[in-house]
């Protein structure tokens, strides 16, 4: 049975048409009728569609009856491409044997698919080179696929070249998985163990984890336990996604599949976490299994103070489905009643917002993304601030700590220098450069994520036309010469606007935080000072002069209606504000303190 | 409370869409005039439709008459007369109405005025704008400042005592001694009533587009306010009194016609654009003038958009605060209540308390009224009453 099977993932970068060869894999093994075919069929959320990026497919089991006659099932396993995710990156690849790494031929390999791909030689699958898009002008397949034999010591006659969006080449990608990827060799009859690697939540189901057996097999009515938390539930359902939900009586070693077993939560089905049978478990866990902390933090607030149980809720639901959220309520003199929340990185901090608002239909108000600094206090002890607000005194702070990623960066050689330049004002310190071939380079540095999240990314991709690209991963804790900046509005400091940064760029952060804070503010009734102090220390200040006209000259019989327009316009534009005292702050001012003048 | 006098309060609107040349900061509904006959045959369509509205009133009363435009002084006399002449045949107008013509400087001689005089008219409103050439020039007027000191000179010795200026202040290269210069000039000729307006432009408008190209420049926020809490100083020490955001009256020579809008009473309005207000309902004649000579030739009624239609009890109240505080006396809460039943002061009872606060509305002796320094950012308060 297990020779029949095989697991795969794909690996790519954003927009190197993943989900477009995902939709014709779907095509051509003829799990879906062009009837029904839609583009980016395996996309599950709105969101991913709209922007035309796909976070993760959902996976999908597919029947290909191949050259030698004999008929495959095909279990695609997708991997987030996006470096927040990069834990449950490699939960997916843990429930694969193979990897297809699909590299765009005009684009070549970008340091985010390599650090997948390190990751996917790691776990020993193998890996089966593609090269896409060779139909586009620009396209130089050749080039690409000595790259990825000088970069990845793929062999460059193995490589296929396809278009997903033509159709060319798709037939070869599916014998290449058939003939190139082992089949899984799991024991059928050992003790359970079922990897979870993904799991969402389903109104009438409950949570539904997807897993991989690794060996022995799962039944309905089986009683299973997860064990991680020890917590045990009974099976009432299992299946196979093709690409519809469609019951089996069993799953077995090497098979991958749904179950359903009344759990009420995602955060019982871990991403990582075995499942195994609670009458017979198996000795131990698979390995791997990791618990995801946040790396960011914002508080998130409604605009409207009443809606803070509705957020609430929303928030309570979207848990359900995302184990890696996390909130706890907050206050702010400001703001009022919201939550801190803490996200895996920028990009899930942005998709979890956009739900909150589109969805569930609230205007929030979201504060400046921070890390979480350490801080050894003068008493001895240890604190973790992930709110500027919880910042202590300086005179009780003995030393403030940062995390640290290793940034790895891929390059054309001429921004070399750029790069380094970059990191360097960034406050990098340099660990490696190695040329991945003559064109190529892959810079490593070692910086602080405050200074990746603050403007990082994108002052690389300015500076090199796009083509930088970059990974990272936490390296560790380290001393740095941290101040608070706080920023205060005629005289009152704005809890919501503090911020974290290093003293060598308080001033400069200082200025440009009070001159963006003077753009967006609009005139008020009242002059509004803005100043931004470390301490009692002012070190920036600009004034919005007071509101001079707002005033309708004429109003007679004729206009009544129009001006009455006007007038209900300029009403909705105030929900779009929080009054704090009496100045009314735009609410994408609290944000603000993140972005600076674009170069 | 002697509301019942109150519900005769009902003015007649009439629209006169001709002017000699359109204006560039104009966004009224007018054309250049056409022929004569042009202007025969709507003389004729108004008086059409004069029968055919006043038919369906029970109540006939009209408190007061405007003709404005367009430039209504661009009839003759004679058919200025018949206008007049049909309201008065078709309707029951107050012995003591207010007659009101709007007119342009270069319209008028003395002949006219005569002949405007015995149609009935009272009240002239002439459109001075500035008395500056280089203002008048970039409005796009057809007159110069000359002009309009004679045209007053000519509308004194008529024996019309009770005329309007009109003047607009924000006007692109205006600066502020410019503008006291033609404050000045206009307070000397002694008029009965001022209106002094900030230059706000529609979009569309041939000015907006300019300015738009960077062909010219508006002075600027401070500047206007400059100019508005300049203008009000003088004129008031002129012997005016303010009434309302952009209107000054000698004792006793309000507009009541104006009134009529700013008290949210209602108004009938005749002539092609013209906009009416009754039952709960605002709409408009069809912007099209030759639908309307056709409809009316017919003897049809012009067909109407509805602007605003069964207007429920927070519609009408929030019309009533919008356009009441727009007087300097504000609204009487008392009367206010009787007639919508609500308190207002209840109802609104957060918006009114902070900008009470706020030092940009007061109460006293029963009025709720904006603070002079509100006036000119009395939007910000006035936004929050819209339903």
């Amino acid at each position: 049975m297990q020779d029949r099977i095989r697991n795969f993932s794909i690996i790519a970068h954003i927009d190197h048409g993943k989900s477009t060869l995902a939709d014709r894999l779907l095509q051509f093994t003829g799990a879906i009728s062009a009837r029904e075919m839609r583009e980016q069929y395996l996309d599950k959320m709105d969101l991913e569609r709209e922007k035309g990026i796909t976070i993760k497919l959902q996976p999908v089991r597919l029947k290909y009856q191949a050259r030698d006659e004999k008929e495959y099932i095909l279990n695609l396993i997708d991997t987030p491409g996006h470096v927040d995710f990069s834990y449950e990156v490699s939960r997916s690849l843990a429930a694969c044997e193979g990897a297809l790494l699909i590299v765009d031929a005009s684009q070549g390999i970008e340091a985010q698919t390599l650090a997948n791909v390190y990751m996917a030689m790691e776990l020993n699958l193998e890996i089966i080179g593609v090269v896409n898009k060779i139909d586009l002008p620009g396209a130089e397949p050749e080039k690409v696929m000595q790259e990825m034999e000088d970069v990845l010591g793929i062999d460059h006659s193995d490589i296929i070249p396809i278009s997903a969006k033509m159709g060319l080449g798709i037939e070869e990608v599916l014998e290449a998985i058939v003939n190139k990827i082992p089949a899984p060799a799991g024991d059928e009859k050992g003790p359970l163990q079922a990897l979870i690697f993904d799991s969402y939540f389903d109104s009438y189901k409950g949570a539904i984890s997807y897993v991989r057996v690794v060996a022995g097999e799962v039944r309905k009515g089986d009683l299973i336990m997860m064990m991680a938390s020890g917590k045990q539930f009974e099976v009432s359902e299992i299946g196979v996604i093709n690409p519809y939900m469609t019951e089996v009586q069993s799953l077995k070693a090497g098979e991958v599949g749904y179950l359903v077993a009344g759990i009420k939560n995602v955060i019982d089905t871990r991403v990582g976490d075995t499942i195994t049978g609670a009458r017979m478990p198996a000795p131990r866990a698979l390995p791997g299994y990791q618990e995801v902390k946040p790396m960011v933090y914002c508080g998130l607030y409604p605009l409207e103070n009443n809606d803070f149980e509705k957020l609430r809720d929303a928030l309570d639901k979207l848990k359900l489905n995302d184990a890696s959220l996390f909130y706890e309520p907050e206050s702010s003199d400001a703001l009022g009643f919201g939550f801190r929340c803490g996200f895996l990185g920028l990009l899930h901090l942005e998709i979890v917002r956009e739900r909150l608002e589109r969805e569930y239909d609230l205007s929030l108000m979201a504060t400046a993304p921070v890390v979480v600094y350490r801080i050894q206090l003068t008493d001895g002890s240890e604190k973790d601030v992930q709110n500027p607000t919880h910042w202590p005194p300086a005179q009780k702070i003995q030393a403030v700590m940062e995390p640290y990623y290793k940034a790895t960066i891929m390059v054309p050689h001429e921004y070399v220098g750029t790069i380094m330049e970059l990191c360097q004002e960034k406050r990098g310190t340099y660990i490696n450069m190695e040329y991945l071939t003559a064109q190529r380079v892959i810079i490593t540095y070692k910086l602080p994520l405050a200074e990746i999240l603050y403007d990082f990314f994108d002052l690389m991709k300015s500076r090199t036309k796009g083509y930088a690209s970059l990974d990272y991963e936490l390296s560790g804790y380290e001393i740095s010469d941290l101040v608070k900046l706080d920023v205060m509005l005629n005289g009152e400091v704005i809890d919501a606007l503090s911020f974290i940064t290093h003293k060598d760029n308080s001033y400069q952060r200082a200025r440009s935080i009070a001159q963006r804070l003077r753009k967006i503010i609009p005139r008020q009734m009242y002059e509004v000072i803005i100043q931004a102090a470390i301490g009692s220390k002012v070190i920036a200040r600009e004034n919005i002069k007071a509101m001079r006209k707002d005033v309708l000259a004429k109003c007679y019989g004729g206009d009544i209606t129009r001006k009455k327009k006007l007038l209900e316009k300029q009403k909705e534009g105030k929900k779009r504000m929080k009054q704090i005292g009496h100045i009314e702050v735009p609410k994408d001012a609290f944000m603000s303190v993140m972005d600076i003048e674009k170069e | 409370m002697a509301v019942s006098g109150e519900l005769v309060n009902r003015g007649l609107y009439i629209h006169i869409p001709f002017c000699i040349k359109k204006c560039s900061y104009c966004d009224f509904y007018s054309m250049p005039a056409g022929s004569s006959g042009m202007l025969k045959r709507y003389v004729k369509a108004v008086q059409k439709e004069l029968e055919i509205k006043a038919a369906s009133l029970a109540d006939k009363r009209m408190k007061t008459v405007y003709a404005g435009g367009g430039t209504p002084s661009i009839l003759a006399g004679e058919e200025l007369k018949s206008i007049i002449d049909a309201v008065r045949e078709y309707l029951d107008l107050d012995d003591n109405a207010e007659i009101s013509l709007e007119a342009n400087p270069a319209t008028l001689d003395a002949g006219k005025l005569k002949a405007i005089r015995k149609a009935g008219f009272n009240r002239i409103s002439l459109g001075v704008q500035s008395f500056q050439d280089d203002d008048l020039h970039i409005l796009g007027r057809s007159h110069n400042a000359r002009d309009a000191v004679n045209t007053i000179k000519v509308i004194q010795d008529s024996g019309i005592s009770n005329y309007n200026l009109d003047l607009i202040y924000g006007i692109p290269g205006q600066t502020i001694s410019k503008w006291e210069e033609t404050l000045g000039i206009a307070l000397e000729l002694e008029p009965a009533h001022l209106s002094v307006y900030l230059l706000q432009l529609d979009e569309n408008t041939p000015l907006a587009v300019d300015i738009g190209k960077g062909r010219f420049q508006l002075t600027g926020e401070d500047s206007e306010a400059q100019m508005y809490d300049m203008g009000i100083d003088m004129i008031e020490q002129g012997g005016f009194e303010q009434y309302e955001i952009s209107n000054f009256a000698r004792p006793g020579y309000e507009c009541q016609h104006n009134l009529i809008y700013w008290k949210a009473r209602e108004y009938m309005g005749i002539g092609a654009g013209a906009v009416s207000f009754t039952d709960k309902r605002r709409y408009i004649n069809k912007k099209d003038l030759n639908h309307y000579l056709w409809a009316l030739d017919k003897g049809r009624a012009s067909e109407v958009e509805e602007l605003e239609n069964m207007m429920d009890q927070q519609e009408l109240v929030a019309d009533a605060i919008i356009l009441g505080l727009r007087m300097c006396d504000g609204i009487n809460l008392e009367q206010f209540d009787f007639r919508y039943g609500i308190k207002i002061l209840d109802y609104y009872k957060d918006i009114i308390e902070k900008y009470i606060d706020r030092g940009l509305l007061n109460i006293s002796k029963g009025q709720l009224r904006f603070t002079r320094r509100a006036y000119f950012i009395s939007n910000e308060v006035l936004c929050h009453f819209t339903a």
